[in-house]
């Protein structure tokens, strides 16, 4: 349930049991992790620095202003000449 | 010269090769080749549905593209059919999901700009399970594709449009996406050649994003000469996405291939599939290979880890779908109702699942647990790989642990499904190449189910899958 909102999903009673079920199951399967590494002590419990690095770019050399905004604009299921319409926040 | 309205070309046989040569020797032309697939799609996509949409324009770009058929110019008016999730500029793309309805792609992803330069011809937008969740395209919002070897069957995915649509003779070559086995698992089922390129070879500018640590577009095609081909001309390091990376071309030489045999015990493999890929191995060995026993310690966790890894990354990029940028929207009581009915409505039961479980893996309590426990296993599964390519040049295992399953069977099992998965996802997890070839198949009543197996080789070195495979299949 409060997983449900936390991933901004709207679930009914029926589909929360079935939901429930199915994440048990990928959960125990996932679990056979736990047994990784066991034999391996240099590894174990040790936070490892991924070798997947995030790549950054400076931010330059933008595309000319505007060119975009009118296809992007109208993608949105809401909007009015220039601004995506949303609701009142505060 | 008989005037017929459609020109009879031998389609089942046909590769991009031996279309580029016909199209510069003017056997025919690029408007009566994409004639001949419009027709047959005619006759068989009712069926088997491996498109969403066939462009109406298909003759117009055909004529374009005539102008650029030239002996220099391999792609120019080659039909292909491209994955609902890649975006051609002006054009829907959704996903297969509900949740895009309507949408319109405002630009090109870099694949296609370099495929349209080509002079390639775009037929179509192919089915796949919603988002690139799944492994049979059952879960696509629109309907599922079905095996062209046996219409009671899965095509595979989540690239099963595509897979189907080459497979079946609706297209030359196809583009998929894979994150964890979605281009080569299709193509095994559906007999064709599949190729899951180096993390980063090919720019991901314009696919939409499942697990951004995994994803690769892909090519799906006849031989393993046409794979080239299309590898060739998309890879390359792209400014529009950062972790695109430039492959230099070598010359391979390989002689020692490795088998994963630890690995390859369990019962939940087919039979018939281990027995082609002994066959295959053999073939192997008469070719001159050595083939080696090797261990690869962490591999049986590499699902598991697949399994905490993707979702996370999908449950992040898929928060971008809210209503409010793009495509459906439902209307609530106020801003965060809006929000759970439209996700609520617009994802379908596979995305639903990810997402959740995505976010429990990644929620505080658990994320040691989970997250940074699978970060962990994937750089031993990275570190025994590298290990590996010390002694070996390439690692063949099956391409999936069966051949295509009935249409509904894995539906109610997630975990049956993601099974599926077992010899693919660790290819994604280290970042390697891997390509599916096909390999006999299996009889089932009056059917012939293809089966395929999995060439993988270190980082860059497509040229030893084109090589092996090239070879395996007698291409010249």
């Amino acid at each position: 349930m409060k997983l449900a909102s936390l991933s901004r999903l709207k679930l009914s009673e029926e589909e929360i049991v079935r939901f429930q079920g199915e994440m048990g199951s990928i959960l125990a399967y996932v679990d056979k992790l736990k047994t990784a590494t066991s034999d391996n002590n240099d590894t174990k419990n040790e936070p490892v620095s991924p070798s997947n690095k995030n790549v950054m770019r400076e931010d330059v050399n933008p595309h000319e202003s505007g060119i975009y905004t009118d296809k992007l604009i109208k993608a949105a299921p809401r909007h009015d000449n220039r601004y995506i319409k949303v609701k009142k926040i505060l | 010269m008989k005037k017929d309205s459609i020109k009879t070309i031998d389609l089942k046989n046909l590769t991009i090769k031996s279309a580029h040569s016909a199209l510069i020797g003017g056997d025919y032309t690029v408007r009566e080749l994409c004639e001949a697939y419009l027709s047959e799609i005619k006759k068989k996509d009712g069926d088997i549905h491996a498109y969403l949409e066939v462009y109406d324009d298909v003759l117009k770009q055909a004529d374009e593209a005539q102008k650029k058929v030239s002996s220099k110019n391999m792609l120019a008016g080659i039909p292909m059919a491209i994955k609902d999730n890649i975006l051609i500029e002006g054009r829907r793309a959704g996903s297969a999901s509900k949740i895009l309805e309507g949408y319109i792609a405002p630009y090109d992803a870099t694949v296609i700009k370099k495929l349209k330069k080509a002079g390639v011809v775009f037929i179509g937008r192919t089915n796949m399970d919603e988002f690139a969740m799944g492994s049979s395209t059952e879960n696509s919002a629109y309907g599922v594709t079905k095996n062209p070897h046996d219409m009671g069957r899965v095509a595979g995915g989540s690239s099963g449009g595509s897979a189907a649509a080459v497979g079946g003779g609706l297209v030359l070559a196809g583009l998929g996406s894979d994150t964890g086995g979605s281009v080569r698992q299709p193509a095994s089922y559906c007999g064709i050649v599949g190729l899951k390129p180096t993390y980063g070879s090919i720019s991901r500018h314009g696919l939409m994003a499942m697990g951004s640590s995994l994803d690769v577009i892909g090519p799906l095609t006849k031989t393993v000469t046409d794979a080239e081909i299309l590898f060739n001309c998309m890879k390359g390091k792209d400014r529009y996405d950062s972790t695109s990376i430039d492959v230099d071309i070598k010359d391979s030489s390989s002689k020692i291939l490795g088998v994963p045999r630890h690995f390859l015990k369990g019962d939940g493999i087919d039979s018939a599939v281990m027995k082609s890929f002994e066959r295959s191995i053999e073939k192997f060995k008469s070719l001159g290979y050595q083939i080696r026993d090797i261990e690869l310690p962490n591999i049986e966790y590499s699902l598991a880890v697949y399994y905490i890894l993707m979702p996370a990354e999908a449950s992040t990029n898929l928060s971008r779908f809210d209503g409010v940028k793009y495509g459906l929207h439902r209307e609530g009581k106020n801003l965060l109702e809006d929000y759970l009915l439209t996700r609520a409505f617009g994802f379908g039961r596979e995305a639903r699942r990810r997402i959740m479980l995505g976010t429990y893996v990644l929620s505080s309590g658990y994320y040691d647990a989970y997250y940074n426990k699978a970060t962990a296993v994937r750089e031993l599964l990275k570190s025994d790989f590298a290990r590996a390519f010390q002694t070996v040049d390439a690692i063949l295992t099956p391409t999936a642990p069966a051949v295509a399953f009935k249409i509904g069977e894995k539906m109610a099992d997630p975990v049956s499904m993601y099974l599926e998965d077992i010899f693919t996802v660790t290819a994604n997890l280290v970042g390697v190449p891997a390509i599916s070839i096909p390999a006999g198949s299996k009889d089932i009543g009056s059917k012939q189910l293809p089966i395929g197996f999995q060439i993988i080789a270190s980082h860059g070195r497509e040229d030893i899958l084109f090589a092996l495979g090239k070879q395996f299949l007698n291409e010249s």
